[in-house]
C-alpha cells in the first residue's frame, strides 16, 4: 500500500503541492492582516 | 506540426514568471503597500512601518474604496490567479478545480467574517470587492489563454 501510494505521489503534478502552499499562504496573509 | 510559436516558446520556468509577477506578486504589492503606508493597523504593517522609519502612522490620508476595498480586492485577484497561471497549460479539469477553491476562498473568506469564523469584520463593501476581482482575474487570465491558443496555431489554422 505504501508502495502504491510513494508511487502516485511520484507521478502526481507538483503543482497540486504548489497550490497546496500558495492557499496557505494567502490564508496566513488574510488572517494576519487583520487589525488588532 | 511544430509552429514558429512553439519554437520560440519559453522554457516553463520563464513562462510562469512572468504572469506570476503581473498576476500574483504586483497586486499582493500593491495590497501591502496600501496597509503599509495608508493604514498600518495590524501588527506586522505598523511593524514593517516602523522598521522604514513611517513610525507605525499612515503616510498618506486616502478614503474610500482605496483605502478599504482594494487591499481585499487585489488579494482576492491574486488569490484567483494562482491556478489560472499555475495550470494554464495543465489538465483543464485540475485548472477549474482549483480555480473554483480559489474563488470560493476568496469569497468565503469574507462571508466567513460574518459570523466570525475568521478573524476580520464583514462589510458588503469588501464582499463585492472581492467576488469582482476574482471575477476579472478569471475574465482577463480567460482572455490571455485564448490568444495564446491562438498564436500557437498553425498560420493556416488561424481565422482570416
Amino acid at each position: 500500500m505504501i508502495a502504491k501510494l510513494t508511487a502516485r505521489l511520484r507521478g502526481a503534478d507538483t503543482r497540486h503541492l504548489l497550490m497546496l502552499v500558495a492557499l496557505a499562504a494567502f490564508v496566513a496573509l488574510a488572517a494576519g492582516s487583520t487589525p488588532g | 506540426m511544430t509552429t514558429h510559436a512553439d519554437v520560440h516558446r519559453p522554457q516553463p520556468s520563464r513562462r510562469y514568471l512572468v504572469p506570476l509577477l503581473l498576476h500574483v506578486a504586483l497586486p499582493l504589492a500593491v495590497g501591502c503597500a496600501v496597509y503599509l503606508v495608508v493604514r498600518p493597523a495590524p501588527a506586522l504593517a505598523e511593524w514593517t512601518s516602523q522598521a522604514v522609519g513611517l513610525d507605525g502612522r499612515p503616510a498618506f490620508r486616502v478614503r474610500g474604496w482605496a483605502r478599504d476595498q482594494l487591499p481585499d480586492a487585489a488579494w482576492a485577484y491574486a488569490l484567483t490567479a494562482t491556478p489560472l497561471v499555475l495550470w494554464e497549460d495543465g489538465p483543464a479539469a485540475a485548472r477549474r478545480a482549483w480555480t473554483a477553491i480559489a474563488v470560493v476562498l476568496a469569497v468565503g473568506w469574507e462571508l466567513a467574517q460574518l459570523p466570525h469564523l475568521v478573524p476580520g469584520s464583514f462589510s458588503r463593501g469588501d464582499l463585492t470587492a472581492s467576488a469582482a476581482a476574482a471575477l476579472l482575474a478569471v475574465g482577463v487570465l480567460y482572455v490571455a489563454r485564448r490568444r495564446r491558443e491562438a498564436a500557437r496555431r498553425p498560420l493556416h489554422e488561424r481565422p482570416t
